[in-house]
């Protein structure tokens, strides 16, 4: 959701009113931030970890820290930052707990879990029968963590300073990335348009996407 | 030169504030500056419409509907009644155990104290020479002893760390052409040039410029076209 500066003023001031309650242990506070902060820290944490069931542990996680750091909240950053932050490394901590595991469905099939998405995603299977938003998408799933984070929170209206305090990393190396990933989007894109033009239409070459919801865990992905 | 210079400038300006003018976040007087640059560069217009696909298509799915599920917000709220109830019993049995050694050391004491007076009694000359060291300890021997010189060094100066920048290229350009670049515009031309990759060189002074000199030297940098970042070198990437 994108707010302008005067709303997003007011958010954060109700935000860290919020956080001062929990501080003291009100539950309802602490119910109040967690149903106004669920879908965006889910949606968040999801790309990160390409699992539903894994991204509601990083909720789980995320405002279970929250109840226990509310107290220690400085404001050097919006409480919105602060919350993409703790999600973002809860979620690589939870892709690096589960890359120890795998899971075994019921026919015995193991599902590796990856950091990166499925390396079937290239310009040549994106091309054929995609819609101009889905071969985007591609383009932006096709990306490297590092990268994609940063063009993700850019398109959701977050400035260099906040994704820089959300990663961690200074903002010179945010731009940096940005700068990177445009230029990738668009060699993707452009091998994309090259191949469609030059290629004989055919399927998939692997199913698209890298979500896995909590329903199929089967060895495949949808 | 100026007005070159300036167009740079704004070209350099225009593209950083590209993915907030698409998400419609900009001040009006910074949308009209834009779209004022817009009118006249084919390129950032090109990369207008590549943002706003880009973020259209991120944002579509975002657009899912993921609704709160209140059996999982019960879980937390279990976490958290359990983690509570932790916390209060170690809480307790960190002020029991505060209040445990406190007793014991007192006690602990009070014994000590007892027993060497029992033992001090039958020895009273023993207790006299022992408070006649303490006072000449104490009042004399310092009267006699001369405060020793406070002595200085000085440190010498540690060489400063040479001044490098890092010049980040969008497309790799010529080398003569960096060089000019440098040479142009450092004072006296008294830097090196070191080509990290064909879209990254280093300048390295030879003499460490002012505080002015240098804002003004990295901001002319950052205004030349093909030039996408200027750094501080070692400041991470």
């Amino acid at each position: 959701m994108t707010l302008y500066p005067q709303a997003a003023t007011l958010q954060n001031a109700e935000d860290r009113q919020l956080l001062s309650q929990i501080a003291k242990q009100d539950r309802a506070a602490f119910e109040a931030l967690y149903r106004r902060y669920y879908r965006r820290i889910f949606q968040f944490a999801v790309r990160r970890v390409w699992r539903d069931d894994l991204a509601e542990e990083v909720v789980s996680d995320v405002m279970f820290a929250v109840w226990q750091h509310a107290g220690s909240f400085e404001g050097a950053s919006s409480v919105s930052t602060w919350l993409l932050g703790i999600t973002y490394r809860q979620a690589l901590k939870a892709l690096d707990r589960n890359r120890k595991h795998t899971v075994v469905d019921s026919d015995d099939e193991a599902v590796g879990l990856a950091e990166d998405p499925d390396p079937g995603i290239n310009p040549e299977s994106a091309a054929v029968t995609e819609s101009e938003h889905e071969l985007v998408q591609k383009a932006i799933d096709s990306l490297a963590e590092h990268h994609r984070v940063v063009v993700e929170l850019t398109a959701t209206g977050h400035s260099y300073g906040e994704i820089a305090q959300v990663v961690g990393c200074p903002e010179n190396t945010v731009k940096t990335r940005m700068f990177h990933a445009r230029l990738q989007l668009k060699r993707f894109l452009d091998e994309a348009g090259d191949s469609e033009r030059t290629l004989p239409r055919r399927p998939f070459a692997s199913p698209p996407g890298g979500r896995v919801s909590i329903k199929s865990l089967s060895g495949k992905r949808s | 030169m100026n007005a070159l210079l300036s167009l740079s400038l704004m070209h350099r300006q225009v593209t950083r504030m590209l993915p907030w003018y698409v998400k419609g976040q900009l001040r009006t007087e910074e949308v009209r500056r834009v779209e004022s640059h817009l009118a006249g560069c084919r390129t950032c217009r090109t990369e207008a419409e590549g943002l706003s696909k880009l973020f259209d298509a991120h944002t579509a799915r975002l657009d899912e509907d993921h609704p709160v599920d209140d059996a999982k917000l019960e879980a937390l709220f279990s976490r958290i009644d359990q983690y509570e109830a932790n916390r209060r019993k170690e809480s307790v049995k960190a002020a029991t155990d505060a209040a445990r050694s406190n007793d014991e050391d007192g006690g602990n004491a009070k014994r000590s104290w007892l027993s060497l007076g029992e033992w001090l009694t039958p020895r009273p000359l023993l207790v006299a020479g022992s408070l006649a060291v303490l006072v000449l300890a104490v009042v004399v021997v310092p009267t006699l002893q001369s405060p020793a010189p406070v002595q200085r060094t000085l440190s010498t100066d540690a060489p400063v760390a040479a001044l490098r920048i890092k010049l980040q290229f969008q497309t790799a350009p010529d080398a003569k052409s960096v060089e000019q670049l440098v040479k142009s515009t450092v004072p006296g031309g008294k830097a090196q040039i070191e080509r990290r990759s064909p879209t990254e060189y280093v300048v390295v002074f030879q003499e460490k410029p002012g505080m002015d000199t240098l804002s003004q030297l990295i901001e002319s940098w950052r205004a030349t076209p093909n030039v996408v970042d200027v750094a501080i070198d070692g400041a991470g990437s």
